[in-house]
């Protein structure tokens, strides 16, 4: 190995990719959007909550009913003459959905593809199945039945096992930034590793760099560390982005209330690592991966699949899947080590056998490219 | 000296049937090349002239024989004989978004040069090659004729003694061939040992010492451009050429 060599080649490649200004600019956008999207998910959670709905309505509110929708105090109902003024309210927009009496039988009308609809219709059938549960009440006091011995007739309740109460789904939600800012190391790493192989290759400028005094050992060697040190700053950038915007967030949105966000020296130590074996091993599949391309093209159309790894753990917390064995896909596996280390539910065993993992595999890749790169159907096509 | 002995370049070739096939793109060339001589390397397009000159340059391996430099195999010195060598091609090409200056002080790195005496050669260069008004410029702003001429600067910047030279006018205008051609008679007159490949017979004619006619390959003819031409009983190294290889003129 000749270090002056490896450093020239990384200068080189990082010079090549500061001075593409739009691979520049679209890498510096990518973690930039992590705040703005955290905020957003903020500011709608609590306008969502918080939003009022308006509710058509053929019948008159009796005085139970009042009284029960006295604790929905963001649905307000309009009294409509029948179902004719109903569907024109509707359409004219000045009501989200709307309840059609007929006798003792309530249609609730909603549009459950819109947000608006879906809260309607919870927030109907919850007043409803209550109100009939309040007629179902009297109906037995009046026959001098106790409503006990009908209603109650078991009890039970409901405990949670949660170390701190949060919404899983919110996690699940929260998730989603963490794994963009993998995706960002991985197209990061995608940008410099096509420049620094099939780029160079289409450019005609690996011939040159062959013709100096340089094993292709230094030069793959230099390359990879180009690729590994711009997508670790950029990794590293946007996670500090991350976490910052989530505890903010915390303060400011009610949505947010709940979400304890532990921020530690061993939790930043923790996805500190995290990111860096990511990063390497990023670098070393893409530039595995595009060594192997003739055209700048071919090689992002490789690539582009290495983008979507990081979308695996999401995937894996929406449907609750048993983990264990999602430990050792590469780079997915880190995703997951991120999120549970971000939100302070970290399981040590896994993140060692994440971390012995993606090791073995960085030690692979590296075998690999460095005879990859000995090869003349990969230097010159 | 530069010494080629027996050097075979072998290639599998895939069909549009994707049916893989072997074909030798050098078959068993030997030569030599002495220092203070310009040898010219001559032959048509897909002769196997580019890949010799990259396997002399240390690029590319060859399937059989060797290549001796300087009484050295360059397998087994490649970077230390590359740091005697330039290699220059109509192919090959830069970066463009650097300056001639940061091209020639990254090749002056990667060749080793002394920090101290990187500034004062790289003057001379740009002085040799007059590419002063240029030289601050990012190489892709500049005209095909300059950037040939960085071309030629990158290569000498460590002041080679072994030139392998690929079409290096190749597509140039007169009088940024001539720039080039001029340089080339002038390192030969110092000494140094340069293979010059082309298709233009006249050019070679012009500056070789020797010339080696190559075809599909194999070495057809060796000699001075008058011994060739006293050989085939031709007039010019053209004639020549096609008379050796039984084709029309």
């Amino acid at each position: 190995m000749d270090w002056s060599n490896i450093k020239i080649t990384i200068f080189k490649e990082l010079r090549g990719i500061v001075r593409d200004k739009k691979s520049f600019h679209k890498l510096l956008l990518l973690p930039l959007l992590i705040p703005f999207i955290i905020f957003l998910f903020g500011f709608l959670s609590d306008f969502m909550e918080n939003s009022n709905y308006d509710v058509g309505i053929n019948y008159t509110l009796s005085k139970e009913e009042k009284e029960i929708l006295k604790k929905y105090d963001n649905i307000d109902f309009k009294v409509y003459k029948d179902d004719k003024e109903l569907k024109e309210a509707y359409d004219n927009g000045e009501i989200s959905g709307y309840i059609i009496k007929n006798d003792i039988n309530y249609i609730i009308y909603t549009d459950q593809s819109l947000n608006s609809g879906a809260m309607i219709d919870y927030y109907a059938s919850t007043y409803l199945e209550e109100y009939s549960r309040l007629k179902a009440n009297q109906y037995l006091v009046d026959n001098n039945i106790d409503p006990n011995l009908v209603f109650n007739s078991i009890t039970y309740s409901s405990e949670s096992l949660a170390e701190e109460e949060t919404d899983s789904m919110f996690i699940v939600l929260l998730s989603l930034p963490i794994t963009y800012v993998l995706m960002i190391v991985v197209m990061a790493c995608v940008t410099v590793a096509t420049d620094a192989t099939s780029g160079e290759k289409e450019r005609g400028t690996l011939e040159t760099i062959l013709t100096f005094p340089v094993n292709s050992s230094d030069l793959v060697t230099g390359k990879y560390l180009a690729t590994a040190i711009l997508g670790l700053a950029i990794g590293l950038f946007s996670y500090l982005l991350t976490l910052p915007s989530i505890y903010v967030c915390s303060y400011i949105f009610e949505s947010f209330k709940d979400l304890t966000i532990t921020i530690n020296f061993k939790i930043i130590f923790l996805a500190l690592i995290v990111i860096v074996i990511s990063t390497l091993l990023s670098a070393g599949v893409c530039i595995a991966l595009s060594g192997k391309a003739k055209t700048y093209k071919e090689a992002q159309s490789s690539l582009q699949f290495v983008s979507f790894l990081p979308m695996i753990p999401y995937f894996v917390k929406i449907m609750e899947v048993d983990n264990k064995i999602f430990n050792l896909v590469p780079i997915a596996n880190c995703g997951m080590a991120l999120n549970d280390i971000t939100m302070n539910k970290f399981d040590m065993n896994s993140l060692i056998i994440i971390f012995i993992s993606t090791i073995f595999y960085i030690v692979l890749i590296l075998i690999y490219i460095s005879k990859q790169y000995k090869s003349e159907k990969t230097l010159f096509g | 000296m530069i010494e080629v002995k027996n050097v075979s370049k072998e290639f599998i070739k895939i069909d549009n049937k994707k049916k893989k096939s072997k074909f030798l793109a050098d078959d068993s060339v030997s030569f030599k090349v002495n220092d203070g001589e310009i040898l010219g390397l001559l032959g048509p397009n897909g002769a196997g002239k580019t890949t010799l000159l990259r396997i002399i340059a240390g690029i590319m391996e060859p399937t059989k024989g060797k290549v001796i430099i300087a009484d050295k195999d360059l397998k087994d010195n490649e970077i230390e004989l590359k740091k005697q060598m330039a290699f220059l091609s109509g192919n090959t090409k830069l970066y463009k978004d650097i300056s001639c200056v940061e091209l020639l002080k990254m090749c002056a790195a990667y060749y080793k040069m002394d920090k101290n005496i990187i500034d004062k050669r790289i003057n001379e260069v740009v002085k040799r090659f007059d590419m002063d008004s240029f030289k601050n410029q990012r190489i892709g702003n500049l005209s095909t004729g300059q950037t040939q001429r960085v071309g030629v600067s990158r290569c000498v910047i460590h002041d080679p003694h072994y030139y392998i030279l690929d079409e290096a006018t190749s597509g140039l205008d007169i009088i940024s061939s001539q720039v080039i051609l001029d340089f080339i008679k002038e390192e030969r007159d110092k000494g140094k040992c340069i293979i010059y490949s082309t298709h233009y017979m006249e050019e070679a004619e012009n500056i070789c010492n020797r010339v080696v006619l190559i075809n599909k390959g194999k070495v057809i003819a060796i000699g001075t451009p008058k011994e060739i031409e006293k050989e085939t009983n031709t007039t010019n190294i053209r004639d020549a050429f096609f008379k050796l290889i039984g084709g029309a003129k």
